[in-house]
């Protein structure tokens, strides 16, 4: 057995670091855990949604008297059923939940059929007949800048199908570019990919006789289904209950709140009768909600001295049908260059369009990978060109641990320079590097993300996220929180942080998690915010039912109770612009110390100084003599950050990730195969609360990156999808995964809970720059368009091969 | 698409005049009915509606239809020996181990599991217009293959002329076998016969087998060549789960060449030398290789661009010629 705890500091935590199987994991392998389409309720009524054709037409009737009148048909939904518009965004509320009068995109509902069983709900679509009247689509972003008298979404007010524009500018470009030693430019293009996750959406409702419904759902984000419902519905939050089940794989393909969800829910409500839908794989490309088709220009400046000077960034990104989290997108595609590395002079302008598309949304890097990719190409190409090492020029690049960005991130941890050192070392790099056999090739490339969003996306004073812990009279350890565990691992990671402080086996504490009727809000899992933001909040819950036993324990020992210091900041805590940590009122803060002089182990509670001791039931019990009740909660707000400016708020976050990857190819110059052998990462995720689930993200992240690398895309024909499925969307298979080399990083960030940072997304980015950067090195081409296919490679290589041949001597 | 499959009604008969009586009766009744060995094939076109039937017999429950034996200078393969069977058989591995290479190329293990290899010499040709779901295929005016009448492809072909459809061929496994000049054993209500392979495939993307209605393949009689070598190599972007966006199997036997491509026309392409033929080997190869070449149609159906696959022809047949005289063991 590997010991995964090798290379990073023993702190003597006792669950904390240590690898710890999820604590679902057997239920999943055992085929136990129960999915949101494997719940029963009593007699549910099976919906299905008669989708549209064409990706853009209008509606003039629809006549659905036939499918009503079918034996076993209990209702029939259409656009006119539905007056609220709905989005996760709330400048972005464009989405009907069935489409009224006009068809967006291929796949769009337009009806929706409850019947009592699958079968009859097939029939009844079969029956519903649409009079469409095509129109014409707008199907790329340059045509949908173009000015139309029929915008996708007229209630913008537009000329066009523009979307969003983004602009930021920081510094002085032209300077910027004037003290470069070179300047690199290049055009890349990307196509849209999708999540491929195992579980298509689902969703069932169950209604009581007073018409409260109960919402299961495959969804990252149960806190926001559950005031977007409320909305489109028109009935009080408090009337539903969301709940998320086991859950299959989410990269933010199931972070919106959703058409079927609220289909479903309205079925419920009309029909009095509990209701199901589940999506066929088709259907979930026709949701899509993927990563951005891209289109961008980025011009870099870079100096032997200084680094990078200056970057200039030019974007349009293919949003699809409607918003999603599109405008966050936009903003993502240039902030998150402000790391891993320093760039003083920065401009970006982004533009998001609207076609008839699928619409795009978040995806597990969310805006940040395409213009990493860009910036990493274009830092190799400067590095060649002025005959520097890339790997050692990152190196001595990356931002020192509490710095300000250009645009004013707070950086505060950050260990990736160790990390990518070792890396250099265990791949020899130095060695290898520009020195391999034509065909082999090593390179390099590094990234930066945020561990969750400080500011959220509905403006709110609460908590970014609070938990909730009780301890019933046998001492078993409940935790309630709103974390929504997608297969994450989220659950597992807020029982360590409870077993940690009270010195309780895992299994002695009990997750209920996801549920709003139970649970407290926490937002939800995108944008890598939960370790961050809930494991803070179970920790502090933890701290203060740690605190109510040793309160106990002392009036059982007789002894006085420890006097606790006021919460206050850590030592190495960094401040922006002279900013007060927001730790008064009674919040614990961030990461807080708990040394009481108390240790509790092996069922005691123990005085360290008196070498006095009751047992942990003792104590549970007479804690509980006073309010028949052992309850506490946590939660995590995020600190003040953030500049002054319009936009400042996007990519900002109470800590960063960063990751080096050097990735090994063999490029098949014959065919254009590119084959990644090996990946050595380095990921700075602060501290590994679980090094097997840090190491699965890694695994995993590499299998996406390297799917968008080589070989997805999602493929239209003028709005239709050719390829809605596995055989034709090309996910690598378990052969194509490459031989994985991990190695320990971390910088014990001092916000983070137990030092944590984020370690679901960032891994991601730099992968697909590090293999281009790698082919460059095998066979010397610049390849600039994902993915980089086998004949995208050969058509490289026969350019690269006539560019050669025109700089030779003409021979007599 | 829904994963319901529309109602079907279901027979498994235990031997041949079982089956022909469900036959009969169908065919009485203009019941349309369709064959299920492994179902791999079939049921995903239940599924896109590409294909309904009335009625589904499977093959399953005919005794004796998936042993390999060796008889002679001959192997005879089963009909309904599951791919994974193919690919594990000591007696395949020894004497046509060729064919074993490609059965494994097929898919994954699951499906090699139910697929069989009869299955697989005919599975159905393919096209990115005809291999949708139902509500996929209404964004286009339905084709040829799906009952309409015009080919997204060749814009010109209009009905009536002799080849409607361009839906290429896909069979890894037939290649090796064409090469190997295999011959199956047809059984059908009016009795038996024996051809060669390569006279079952036709040339139209839609009626592409030469059988009739009723007919069932039941075997592969496939002699051992001497000093007859085959290597075989497929293109897919991926090392398991796609079909071949190109298949190049290539044969040297005492120093003549012959190459059988898949998955770039509708049907099998098979090219033969002799050396004696030719001034050298090198011509011979050319020759063989523009042959290909000409046969070979490419149409933007694919992952890869149709120039790219087309491309690729002959750096496979140089690669295979390469592997056999290197002594690679496929």
């Amino acid at each position: 057995m590997v010991d995964l705890t090798k290379g990073y500091p023993d702190k003597g935590y006792k669950i904390i670091g240590k690898p710890v199987p999820l604590i679902d994991s057997r239920a999943k392998v055992m085929g136990q855990a129960l999915y949101t389409d494997d719940i029963r309720l009593h007699n549910p009524l099976t919906i299905k949604i008669l989708r549209s054709p064409h990706p853009s037409a209008n509606i003039h009737a629809i006549d659905v008297s036939a499918a009503l009148k079918l034996k076993g048909v209990k209702g029939v939904l259409t656009g006119a059923d539905f007056k609220n518009t709905f989005g996760v965004l709330t400048i972005s509320k464009d989405e009907p939940a069935i489409a009224r009068d006009v068809v967006r995109y291929e796949g769009e509902p337009v009806a929706a059929v409850a019947a009592e069983t699958e079968e009859i709900a097939l029939e009844a679509l079969k029956l519903i007949k649409v009079d469409y009247e095509l129109t014409e689509g707008v199907f790329d972003s340059k045509t949908a800048l173009k000015p139309t008298d029929r915008p996708l979404h007229p209630e913008l007010g537009k000329e066009n199908n523009l979307h969003k524009k983004v602009v930021q500018e920081f510094g002085d470009r032209e300077k910027g570019f004037a003290e470069a030693d070179v300047v690199v430019e290049k055009r890349f293009r990307f196509a849209s990919i999708n999540h491929g996750f195992t579980e298509p959406h689902a969703t069932q409702v169950e209604i009581d006789n007073k018409g409260n419904i109960t919402v299961y759902s495959a969804t990252q984000v149960p806190h926001y289904l559950h005031m977007a419902m409320a909305e489109v519905l028109e009935i009080p939050q408090h009337n539903i209950r969301v709940v998320k089940p086991h859950l299959g794989g989410g990269f933010g393909g199931k972070s919106d709140p959703f058409p079927h969800e609220m289909i479903a829910a309205k079925f419920a409500l009309e029909l009095g009768r509990n209701v199901k839908i589940k999506f066929s794989r088709e259907e979930v490309f026709f949701s899509h909600h993927g990563r951005h088709q891209t289109d961008l220009t980025m011009k870099l400046g870079f100096s032997k001295e200084k680094g990078i000077t200056a970057i200039d960034l030019d974007t349009l990104i293919d949003g699809g049908a409607y918003g999603s989290f599109g405008i966050v997108t936009t903003y993502y595609n240039g902030v998150l260059l402000q790391g891993p590395y320093k760039v003083p002079n920065f401009r970006f302008h982004v533009n998001r369009l609207y076609t008839n598309k699928p619409m795009c949304g978040a995806m597990r890097g969310h805006g940040g990978v395409n213009p990493r990719f860009a910036s990493e190409v274009l830092l190799d190409m400067a590095c060649a060109e002025v005959g520097l090492d890339p790997a050692e020029t990152r190196l001595k690049m990356i931002h020192k641990e509490n710095t300000l960005t250009t645009n004013e991130f707070r950086v505060t941890s950050v260990g990736l320079q160790n990390g990518l050192k070792e890396a250099i070392r265990r791949t020899k790099w130095s060695e290898r590097h520009g020195k391999l056999p034509f065909g082999k090739g090593i390179g390099v490339a590094c990234g930066f993300f945020i561990s969750g969003s400080a500011l959220p996306i509905h403006w709110n004073k609460l908590p970014a996220s609070t938990v909730r812990m009780t301890i019933d009279h046998d001492g078993g350890v409940t935790v309630y929180s709103g974390a929504t565990d997608i297969g994450q691992g989220s659950d597992t990671m807020l029982a360590q942080m409870a077993a940690e402080v009270l010195g309780q086996p895992l299994g002695n504490i009990k997750i209920i998690s996801a549920d709003t009727r139970i649970t407290p809000v926490d937002l939800g899992s995108y944008s890598s915010r939960v370790t961050f933001m809930a494991g803070n909040a179970s920790r502090n819950a933890a701290i203060r039912m740690r605190k109510l036993l040793v309160e106990a324990s002392c009036v059982l020992l007789d002894i006085d109770p420890p006097v606790y210091d006021k919460p206050k900041a850590p030592d190495n805590y960094f401040r922006q612009g002279g900013r007060k940590p927001d730790f008064e009122q009674g919040f614990l803060g961030a990461n807080p110390d708990y040394a009481d002089g108390f240790t509790f182990e092996d069922g005691l509670i123990r005085c360290d100084s008196r070498n006095v001791s009751v047992t942990y039931l003792e104590a549970v019990e007479k804690a509980l003599e006073c309010d028949g009740i052992l309850q506490t909660s946590g939660t995590y707000r995020a600190p003040k950050l953030g500049g002054n400016f319009k936009g400042a708020g996007a990519g900002l976050s109470p800590s960063y990730s960063f990751t080096a990857f050097i990735v090994e190819v063999t490029v098949d110059p014959e065919t254009g195969f590119i084959k990644v052998d090996k990946a050595t990462c380095a990921h700075d995720c602060g501290f590994p609360l679980n090094p097997l689930a840090v190491n699965g993200q890694i695994e995993g992240c590499i299998h996406m990156g390297l799917g968008q690398a080589l070989m997805e895309e999602m493929v239209y024909d003028n709005g239709a999808t050719q390829n809605p499925s596995f055989l034709e969307y090309k996910i690598p298979s378990a052969f194509e995964q490459p031989e994985v080399d991990i190695v320990p990083t971390y910088s014990d960030d001092s916000e983070g809970p137990f030092g944590a940072k984020e370690a679901g997304e960032g891994i991601l980015a730099p992968i697909i720059p590090a293999i281009a950067n790698a082919v460059y090195d095998a066979v010397g081409i610049r390849l600039t368009q994902l993915p980089m296919r086998p004949d995208r490679v050969l058509t490289a290589l026969a350019k690269e091969a006539k560019e050669a041949q025109k700089k030779e001597p003409a021979h007599e | 698409m829904s994963s319901l499959l529309e109602n079907f009604a279901y027979a498994r008969p235990t031997s041949f005049e079982q089956l022909n009586d469900i036959i009969a009766e169908c065919q009485k009744n203009n019941s349309h009915f369709a064959f299920s060995a492994g179902g791999t094939n079939l049921i995903p076109r239940l599924k896109t509606q590409s294909l309904k039937i009335d009625k589904m017999i499977s093959l399953k429950g005919l005794q004796g239809l998936n042993v390999i034996k060796k008889q002679d200078d001959r192997i005879i393969i089963g009909a309904l020996t599951s791919l994974n069977d193919v690919v594990t058989s000591a007696l395949i591995q020894e004497y046509l181990p060729a064919l074993a290479a490609a059965a494994h190329k097929v898919a994954s293990p699951q499906i090699r599991n139910c697929a069989t290899i009869g299955g697989n010499i005919m599975v159905d040709n393919r096209c990115i217009y005809i291999d949708q779901s139902s509500l996929n295929r209404k964004c286009h005016d339905p084709c040829f293959k799906a009952d309409g009448d015009v080919c997204h492809l060749v814009k010109s072909v209009k009905k009536g002329d002799d080849i409607l459809c361009q839906a290429r061929f896909v069979s890894d496994t037939a290649p090796v076998l064409l090469l190997l000049s295999a011959k199956i054993t047809i059984v059908g209500p009016h009795g038996c016969r024996k051809i060669d392979l390569s006279d079952l495939y036709l040339k139209d993307g839609i009626s592409s087998r030469n059988l009739q209605a009723g007919e069932i393949i039941t075997q592969l009689d496939v002699p051992i060549i001497k000093d007859c070598h085959i290597y075989y190599e497929k293109l897919a972007i991926r090392n398991a789960l796609d079909f071949p966006s190109l298949g190049v199997a290539v044969k040297l036997t005492n120093g003549d060449l012959s190459v059988a491509l898949t998955g770039l026309n509708t049907h099998p392409g098979i090219f033969m030398g002799k050396l004696a033929d030719y001034e050298n080997f090198d011509e011979m190869r050319a020759d063989i290789c523009a042959q290909a070449m000409r046969f070979a149609k490419s149409y933007q159906q694919d992952f890869f661009p149709r120039a790219y696959r087309k491309s690729m022809i002959p750096v496979f047949i140089t690669r295979g010629i390469a592997a056999i005289q290197k002594g690679d063991r496929q």
